[in-house]
């Protein structure tokens, strides 16, 4: 059981929720409440990382972030070392791949929150952000949590491209999907078994959660 | 709960770990190897390596891009040539070892009763299998030599059409063992795994029947004196010992 | 204009066409009437800073809260209007006390629950306080969404459509409520329905709204019996509307006589018509008298019509009959009697009949 590996992965996955919860809020409330130019398409972009394969995410990844790159040469000139093949390449990667991931239950969330009720707040008083605060957040949460879970779950689970950008560095890049990986090619059967059971039993209590948060989500509108 | 995701998120690894234990990207036909001398290393001399087994190719590509490892061993001298001609290297790469390869026929397999060699070209040549894998002949050394043993075999129109490409050398024992492949072209050092030794027949494939698989081994720019000391270990008698019982065979030194 | 009221004046083109212009003073019920998608609601929005308008004025009490020349729009927050939605729009996730308290964050808590009582007293809804919204029933749900709309002290009181989700018995309270909220409170109530029914009971003023054009603000009374055109006779309901051309005026018997194509027609004195005006005239139902062959009575020398019974159609205690006059396919008229009536007059479908119409109800608008 590589436990350095499994740190790793829900490192990333936790740092990748700390940054894309707080933008996903923000970018999918937008989505949800506005109609305007381009809202399809900015739609599908997002979406993207779900239909692309990851080996095709992970090359267009290494093109950006690589040493060549302005990126990836910016970022060595600025700390000393490439952004690829390292923790920090990966969370950029992990943003990336995430985003549909952390986008559309927050998306559905504010959604189903009908114009009438943010209204009503309005008219008793309430500025956007304090209906934001009190009235919206409260009945979004289940998507919240929701993405915030699946998206930590995802990002345990990712592999082709973390393998692309991070390669298999142990202790920077080898998260736990890599080190199963790893394990097969050394014969070793048995600790990636170990392992891969691991990741199974969090899958399933994951998505469990997020049926019975969609669930929580469904019923409010009766 | 709330000290505890604190103490769990500050323990991001901030300095890249690189700094004092060599990061050591070695062609995969060597990992039973290597982990060996690593673990002698260990205990010989109290310093750590870390180890990323992979194809001599996929590393190329990688330390181009700027991949952290100190040092490099290659299945082929292309490889590192092409590291040295992008000034990427510290010094010159040396030759290290020259690998072996033969056919891993497992039990279950449509080709389990040949014995040797000969007749195993023979029954090849009437495409009497339905698989055979090796390693990528586009980029892996041990594809390369597979292909050339094959064509040399006089068998190769016929297993183009029923190969299975692995990724890289270990990868191509992986495949056998997971089933649904009658051969494969795997380096002979794996013959030393019990995992190998107890679920086929392995049929060594004589050098005369492809270019030598020189391994070489570079240190890269960047390296610091961790990298250079266990590249010193490699080349000494203990490192050696080891290797040879893996089947392979020193390569021309200085 | 009283300082207490509002006046609102809205035009726009699209998306949605308005024309409207009404005020409404403080203690004063005005009820917004019209069909579905006549706009109503957007001028409701309007007026709570929900929609912005192409241009128009919206003055409150001496403040402005729109006005587009001045390019002048206080937001929703800053106006001070309590709206009842027309599904309530309650905070699902609050309590009652919740739902009312959100309105009421500026008040210090001893001072907010204080009010909060005071209002779900004032609703009928004490004891309720801990009840989320999907515990109560559709009747309570809407009294909090009206203890929330008025917990600010609004200077107006807005309602979408309030009769259209409730039972019978829940709208008679409603009824009632509003009609004691607005003596208690002294501020002026719009409320937009498309029942004129309701209006009629509740409203002091009604104002009838046709794709977005106020036609007529006017006391339910004088609306429904003297609307000022055709459209606005259709809208309240009314039927037998019918064209004419005014011939004359006689002044000493204070008559107007109209022609209807082979009929002449005793109405009240209307002197303001040219003669030879091509008018809409519309008598209400109830103002026609059946010539009874039981009772003939002297009211049947006024205005007598005659024709077939197109449609006898008994519903209960009363029939509601369609008379076609003479041969004439076009002149439909429709009145009610009493079943026992018909019956005893033999009414039946395609027998003759003969009716009256009261010269004092016979209304007359200008052609549109």
């Amino acid at each position: 059981m590589d436990w350095q590996a499994f740190h790793l992965s829900l490192l990333l996955g936790v740092y990748a929720c700390l940054i894309l919860i707080p933008f996903s809020i923000i970018v999918a409330r937008g989505i949800a409440w506005r109609r305007f130019a381009g809202r399809n398409m900015l739609q599908a972009v997002l979406a993207l990382p779900l239909i692309l394969p990851p080996t095709v995410l992970g090359f267009y990844l290494l093109m950006a972030m690589g040493g060549q790159s302005p990126l990836g040469q910016t970022y060595e000139q600025l700390f000393g070392q490439p952004l690829v093949f390292s923790f920090q390449g990966l969370l950029v990667a992990a943003l990336i791949f995430n985003i549909p991931f952390a986008i559309q239950p927050i998306q559905r969330a504010f959604e189903s929150i009908p114009l009438s009720i943010r209204e009503a707040a309005w008219c008793s008083g309430l500025s956007s952000w304090k209906t934001f605060l009190k009235v919206e957040l409260p009945l979004a949460w289940p998507g919240i949590l929701a993405s915030t879970i699946i998206t930590i779950a995802h990002t345990l689970g990712e592999f082709g491209v973390i393998l692309m950008v991070g390669g298999n560095i142990e202790g920077e890049t080898r998260t736990i999907a890599i080190s199963i990986y790893d394990r097969v090619q050394a014969f070793d059967n048995y600790s990636a078994g170990v392992m891969s059971a691991l990741i199974l039993l969090i899958s399933f209590i994951s998505i469990t959660v997020i049926y019975s948060l969609n669930d929580r989500l469904g019923r409010r509108d009766d | 709960m709330k000290r505890f995701l604190l103490l769990f998120i500050l323990s991001v690894p901030a300095a890249p770990a690189w700094a004092e234990t060599p990061l050591v990207a070695v062609a995969s036909n060597m990992t039973h190897a290597l982990k060996d001398i690593v673990e002698q290393y260990r205990k010989a001399e109290g310093k750590n390596v870390k180890l990323t087994f992979g194809s001599s190719g996929n590393f190329t590509r990688q330390i181009q891009q700027g991949a952290p490892y100190d040092v490099f061993l290659s299945a082929a001298e292309s490889y590192v040539a092409i590291l040295a001609e992008k000034k990427l290297l510290a010094g010159e790469p040396r030759a290290y070892v020259h690998g072996r390869i033969g056919f891993f026929i497992p039990d279950n397999s449509s080709l389990r009763e040949t014995t040797n060699l000969a007749e195993l070209f023979n029954r090849m040549h009437y495409g009497d299998y339905r698989r055979i894998a090796i390693a990528n002949p586009e980029h892996a050394p041990y594809g390369i030599a597979a292909e050339q043993a094959l064509q040399n075999g006089g068998v190769w129109s016929i297993s183009k059409s029923k190969l299975m490409i692995a990724e890289n050398a270990a990868q191509v024992a992986q495949y056998v063992l997971s089933g649904g492949v009658d051969a494969g072209i795997i380096p002979e050092s794996f013959t030393r795994l019990p995992m190998i030794r107890k679920n086929g027949r392995f049929l060594a494939i004589p050098e005369t029947l492809h270019q030598p698989i020189t391994h070489y081994l570079a240190v890269l720019k960047g390296s610091g004196q961790a990298g250079k000391d266990f590249v010193t270990y490699l080349y000494g008698k203990n490192a050696m010992s080891i290797l040879l019982k893996y089947g392979y065979s020193m390569a021309e030194t200085e | 204009m009283t300082e207490h009221s509002i006046s609102v004046s809205l035009k726009q083109e699209s998306p949605i066409p308005l024309n409207a212009e009404f005020s409404c003073s403080a203690g004063e019920i005005l009820v917004i009437a019209g069909p579905s998608g006549s706009g109503k609601t957007t001028l409701l929005r309007s007026i709570a800073g929900l929609y912005r308008p192409g241009a128009g004025r919206i003055r409150c009490r001496g403040k402005v809260w729109f006005d587009s020349e001045q390019r002048v729009s206080v937001p929703v927050q800053k106006r001070s209007t309590g709206m009842v939605f027309q599904h309530y729009a309650l905070f699902p996730h609050l309590s009652t006390a919740g739902n009312i308290g959100i309105a009421l964050d500026h008040l210090g808590n001893v001072r907010r629950r204080q009010r909060i009582a005071q209002l779900l007293r004032m609703v009928n809804m004490e004891g309720l306080e801990d009840r989320l919204p999907h515990q109560l029933s559709g009747g309570q749900q809407q009294r909090v969404a009206l203890a929330r709309a008025l917990a600010r002290d609004p200077e107006v009181l807005l309602l979408d459509e309030p009769f259209s989700a409730v039972d019978q018995q829940t709208r008679k309270k409603l009824l009632r409520e509003l009609a004691l909220l607005k003596q208690q409170f002294r501020i002026p109530v719009i409320l937009v329905t498309h029942d004129l029914d309701e209006a009629r009971k509740l409203a002091d003023k009604l104002c009838i709204i046709h794709h977005g054009r106020s036609l007529q603000t006017d006391r339910p009374g004088i609306a429904m019996t003297r609307p000022d055109s055709a459209t606005v006779a259709r809208l309240v309901g009314l039927e037998n509307i019918f064209t004419g051309i005014v011939k004359s005026h006689d002044h000493n018997t204070r008559t107007t006589w109209l022609e209807w194509d082979d009929y002449l027609l005793e109405t009240a004195y209307k002197p303001e018509f040219e003669p030879d005006t091509v008018v809409d005239w519309v008598i209400p139902s109830e103002n026609l008298i059946l010539h009874r062959r039981d009772r003939p009575s002297r009211g049947e020398r006024e205005n007598p019509v005659h024709g077939h019974i197109l449609e006898f159609i008994p519903l209960g205690e009363m029939a509601s009959v369609l008379i076609r006059v003479n041969e004439n396919e076009h002149r439909h008229l429709s009145l009610t009697v009493p079943t026992h009536v018909a019956r005893r007059n033999g009414l039946e479908q395609g027998g003759a009949i003969s009716v009256s119409l009261l010269a004092e109800a016979i209304h007359l608008m200008c052609k549109e």
